[in-house]
């Protein structure tokens, strides 16, 4: 069942260099999908288009059936507050309020309090370890312990995808491999569709699909068995 | 460090409100300080003309009827070779007659060819002159007195009793013409009319001490005594008067030391604020250079690099601001005081650029510093300043000695004020800048309480810990509380220059010698003239003054009236008394309780409360009065001299009911004051529009409101200056925090919210937190009044104040929200990819 449906999508920041050029991309739900690329090749720009932070120069993206370019900046603020939780490099914590007050951000903005979350709070404060720094500040934590903060404000809501921006980007590699176990568990326990940009093959192969992108295009769409062999695309190689 | 400079200076340019801002904070300090250095010479001018105005530069002061002129005359001839010069006048108390207008005015009289003489003789700076080529006697006059009649050159004026003079010359308001209530002039006529004649003497080395061991100037006057046989015609206290007026402008320096003391302490605090935020915002690049090698000194090199250039513009922006402001307040004072009053010197410039320069370095230096002496890793942590909580027991402390020292200021005996107020105010800035952290976290926990969902509630939760808005939490807190003491202190100022005649109210006053009436007939024949509405006779009496219960006797002479009845008290107080007071005054005179109302401030200096009981005697201590006087009432008039109190004209004896001069004060339309002098004018009788009979009061409050103009507008200057630091600063500062919320998902209606909730939390927070502490400010504010003599009413909130404060927090409010609209606005604009690509590079 498709979650996002992007169609042909093309996005310049200085109206001549095309960052991503004519991007065709169907995102199932409960999918772990890896965008794997190198440095300047878009994947980032693809990620904020696919929630909603960028509005492409042309093309569109449909997020559970609603047309998110023609969504006012309002709209896709409750979208990605709703159906998309969102996770940066640099972790992109508010810095003056504590760890449960940053993952609640979400729930309070949408005028709930944190009683209607309290059980889904805790769980995920389970889940990221965090138990009992819940009253810490970011500064306090680690890079990795900020992360997994990022990661449960970005699912408190309950979204259906999850997007991250090199969420190990910032990190060493027992952090990274946390991280991405986290990912992986968040993905099998919730069926929370997971969508990573990386430039790391290691962390791509924690998921379920691999999208490779190069100079704005899509090269190649590779499904990855649970055995961890490669599938056949469903989409032709580029 | 080539390479560090250049990159300090193109950094100065990369934030140009900011470094506006900055700037201006400097030339502020730098401005304020020059006034401050600058503007005693009013005092000093002031105080020396006051005391010195009836001397006239003379040693000696020998007053006497003519007869005893020859002999005086004889005596100075015979010691020329002491005396250095003299010159005889005439003087009395007149009335120049206009069209419109009857002024009340002191003459001098010389002999005729003498005036030249006596202006040389009383160093008078002849401002114009154009001999008098007119039958009519020459006149010199005075520039006050020359504008209260509106005389130029040539003209022609009437003095009652005395004929028509022309306008030979105007002289500067210095020595003998400085208008002293009256304005003055001095004309060639014949001295024989006059009652006394007056010579005043110049010796040629009065301080020289004689083998006797006294002062040569006291030997002669004491030898001229005992020729004249008079040990009241020679008076020599000229230099004693000099000396008080010295302690007068040393009282009026440390008051303007105090207040310009805080407001450079207000806007180095301000400069330290923004220098802090701006040292923050540099943190990446102090890491580069850090990592690079340098080293911590180089490091604030580069940091104070940039501040000296702040101080060296705003510096030289200040010393201009100060000029402006110096010909500002010169321009004002020209009419009761000497043009150019003020004059700064190249020494002052040069300390003012120096002490401004210095602060705002100093200013820079500290965050400079503690950013340099941190480590790379430590510098790492990012941009955010978190608020550092201070110990609850150090807040309850400061809380609670600030409260101890205010309150006592204000209520504690006359003589302990000054010191615990100066403890109270130095206590209420520690307290202030302890505590407002902490009430904005307890504000902000109230919110939270209120508000337990929403945008509301995150902007409560993220307050408390984000250093700049507990910072701006703290400026408004510390602005409110400076409005509030800036113009307790402007308002102290302000009474200084608030001439003592300001407590009689009415448009009109008679004054009649006329012996063929009582009082009641002659008020009853002034309001029967058309356009006279109401009046009272109030008589005063000069030369009285105080004594205890017990006959010990107070060291002040009192400006001592009576009324015929409480109404007469509504013309002599400028602050009604209240019609309790009037009552209780009549009661008691009906009773035979013998009332007095006394001023504020002899209620205050001698402690005298409602109920007591007190003497009135005469300058030689007798107790002319007989029975004891019970305080009615106290008035709470605030002038520059309140020596005042009022007694029922039927508890006076009958000898001293005849010496007194009855003075009329009528109310009625002024404009119809040429017709109801044609009707009440006589030889005896003489009307007067207020401002005639008051002449150089109207000009004295004009300079005095202008002089305080200047400092409300530097004090205002400062808070807005401040307000607008706080917000653009801040604001600033906080984009990223804003690209956070909005990525996690905040809609325009959160955002709104969330700076609305902000907003009310701060700018309600902070002008409730500031009127407490400018209540301890008010309330130390009447212990520093009495540095310049002054006992003042307490009034715990004044109104003007209040109003003046909540309009700042008002507008605090309004550009804070505006602000933060404008910049949560911006980062919906631009793309949030865009800055993250923009920081990326630059990092």
């Amino acid at each position: 069942m498709k979650l996002i449906d992007a169609q042909h999508i093309s996005h310049s920041y200085n109206g001549k260099d095309l960052v991503l050029d004519d991007i065709c991309l169907t995102i199932r739900r409960g999918e772990f999908l890896s965008i794997l690329g190198a440095s300047g090749s878009g994947k980032t720009t693809l990620l904020s288009v696919l929630g909603g932070i960028e509005r492409p120069t042309s093309g569109k993206v449909f997020v559970d059936g609603e047309d998110i370019c023609a969504a006012n900046e309002s709209r896709r603020a409750v979208l990605r507050r709703t159906k998309i939780g969102f996770v940066f490099q640099f972790f992109n914590l508010a810095p003056y309020l504590t760890v449960e007050q940053n993952i609640l951000v979400p729930i309070l903005l949408g005028g709930k309090g944190k009683k209607s979350v309290a059980e889904r709070l805790d769980k995920l404060l389970s889940v990221i370890g965090l138990e009992d720094r819940r009253n810490s500040l970011p500064g306090k934590l680690s890079g990795g312990e900020q992360q997994r903060v990022a990661i449960a404000r970005g699912l408190i809501c309950g979204p259906d995808a999850i997007l991250l921006d090199e969420p190990t980007g910032n990190l060493d590699s027992v952090n990274s491999e946390g991280i991405m176990c986290l990912l992986g568990e968040i993905n099998r326990r919730f069926g929370t569709t997971v969508i990573q940009v990386t430039h790391s093959e290691k962390n791509a192969g924690y998921g379920s699909r691999v999208l490779c992108i190069s100079d704005g295009r899509i090269t190649g769409d590779v499904s990855l068995r649970a055995d961890g062999k490669d599938d056949v695309s469903e989409e032709r190689l580029r | 460090m080539n390479i560090l400079f250049k990159h300090t200076f193109s950094s100065l340019t990369r934030d140009p409100m900011q470094s506006v801002i900055v700037v201006i904070s400097a030339a502020m300090i730098t401005a304020c300080v020059l006034l401050c250095l600058t503007i005693t010479s009013i005092f000093e001018i002031n105080a020396s003309l006051w005391a010195n105005y009836s001397y006239g530069g003379a040693d000696m002061l020998v007053v006497l009827p003519h007869e005893g002129k020859a002999t005086a005359e004889g005596w100075l001839s015979e010691n020329s070779d002491v005396v250095s010069g003299y010159v005889v006048t005439g003087e009395s108390v007149v009335y120049v007659l206009s069209e419109n207008d009857t002024v009340h005015a002191s003459v001098m009289a010389v002999s005729e060819g003498e005036l030249r003489h006596f202006d040389e003789f009383t160093d008078a700076e002849v401002l114009e002159y154009r001999k008098n080529s007119s039958a009519l006697p020459s006149a010199h006059v005075s520039r006050a007195f020359a504008q209260a009649l509106s005389l130029s050159l040539g003209d022609t004026f009437e003095v009652k009793g005395m004929g028509n003079f022309c306008v030979e010359a105007i002289c500067n308001n210095t020595m003998r013409y400085f208008g002293n209530a009256r304005v003055a002039f001095a004309v060639e006529t014949e001295l024989s009319p006059f009652q006394t004649i007056r010579f005043s003497v110049k010796f040629r080395s009065p301080d020289r001490i004689c083998e006797n061991g006294v002062s040569e100037l006291d030997n002669c006057a004491e030898a001229l005594r005992e020729l004249l046989g008079n040990r009241n015609a020679v008076r020599t206290e000229g230099a004693e008067k000099l000396a008080d007026a010295a302690l007068t402008v040393q009282n009026g320096k440390n008051l303007l030391a105090v207040a310009g003391a805080v407001v450079i302490v207000v806007m180095a605090c301000l400069m330290y604020t923004s220098f802090s935020v701006i040292v923050r915002a540099r943190v990446n690049e102090l890491v580069k250079f850090k990592a690079a090698g340098a080293t911590p000194p180089q490091t604030v090199l580069i940091l104070l690099a940039e501040a000296a250039v702040y101080a060296l513009i705003g510096g030289l922006v200040g010393l201009g601001i100060g000029a402006v402001l110096i010909a500002r307040i010169n321009s004002l004072i020209a009419v009761t005081i000497a043009g150019n009053a003020i004059t700064a010197t190249v020494g002052d410039y040069l300390l003012a650029f120096f002490i401004g320069g210095m602060c705002a370095l100093a200013a820079c230096a500290l965050p400079s510093a503690r950013m340099s002496l941190r480590s790379v890793r430590a510098l790492l942590g990012g941009e955010e300043r978190f608020t550092k909580m201070t110990p609850i027991p150090a807040v309850i402390v400061s809380m609670c000695a600030t409260i101890a020292f205010s309150v006592s200021s204000a209520l504690a005996p006359a003589s302990l004020r000054l010191p615990l107020a100066f403890t109270a105010i130095v206590c209420a800035l520690i307290c202030l800048i302890l505590t407002a952290p902490r009430l904005l976290q307890a504000f902000c926990a109230l919110t939270k309480r209120m508000f337990s969902k929403g945008a509301a509630n995150i902007a409560a939760s993220a307050a408390p810990s984000n250093a700049s808005v507990s910072a701006s939490f703290t400026m408004l807190v510390a602005l409110v509380s400076f409005i509030w003491l800036g113009m307790s202190l402007v308002d102290i100022v302000g009474y200084t220059g608030v001439a003592a005649t300001s407590r009689y109210t009415s448009d009109l006053v008679a004054v009649s010698t006329a012996s063929d009436m009582s009082d009641a007939e002659k008020l009853d024949l002034f309001l029967s003239v058309d356009g006279i509405s109401d009046g009272a006779a109030i008589r005063f009496l000069y030369g009285y003054r105080f004594a205890s219960a017990d006959g010990t006797p107070v060291d002040e002479e009192l400006f001592l009236l009576a009324v015929n009845s409480a109404k007469g008290l509504d013309y002599c107080t400028a602050k009604p008394l209240g019609e309790n007071i009037l009552a209780e005054f009549d009661e008691m005179a009906a009773n035979g309780k013998r009332p007095v109302v006394i001023s504020r401030f002899l209620a205050e200096k001698y402690g005298f409360e409602v109920g007591d009981e007190l003497t009135i005697l005469s300058s030689a201590l007798r107790n002319v009065f007989g029975d004891v006087f019970t305080v009615a009432g106290v008035d709470d008039t605030v002038t520059s001299r309140d020596y005042f109190a009022a007694i029922y004209f039927g508890d006076l004896p009958d000898d001293i009911a005849q010496q007194s001069t009855a003075i009329f004060y009528l109310n009625g339309d002024a404009d119809l004051f040429p017709a109801m002098r044609e009707m009440i004018d006589s030889e005896n009788t003489t009307l007067f529009k207020r401002d005639g009979y008051y002449p150089l009061e109207d000009a004295d409050n004009m300079d005095t409101e202008g002089i305080l103009s200047v400092f409300s507008a530097i004090i205002y200057s400062v808070a807005a200056l401040g307000l607008l630091d706080l917000i653009v600063i801040t604001a600033n500062s906080r984009r990223r925090e804003f690209d956070v919320l909005r990525l996690a998902g905040m809609t325009a209606n959160n955002a709104s919210s969330y700076i609305l909730t902000e907003t009310a939390i701060l700018s309600v927070g902070g002008a409730a937190s500031g009127f407490l502490f400018a209540f301890f400010a008010n309330s130390a504010s009447r212990g520093v009044a009495q540095m310049v003599d002054l006992y003042l009413p307490y009034i715990p909130f004044p109104a003007r104040m209040a109003a003046t404060v909540a309009i700042g927090a008002g507008v605090f409010a309004l550009l804070w929200a505006l602000s933060h609209a404008l910049a949560f606005r911006s980062l919906a604009r631009g793309g949030y990819r865009k800055r993250e690509d923009v920081r990326l590079r630059s990092d």
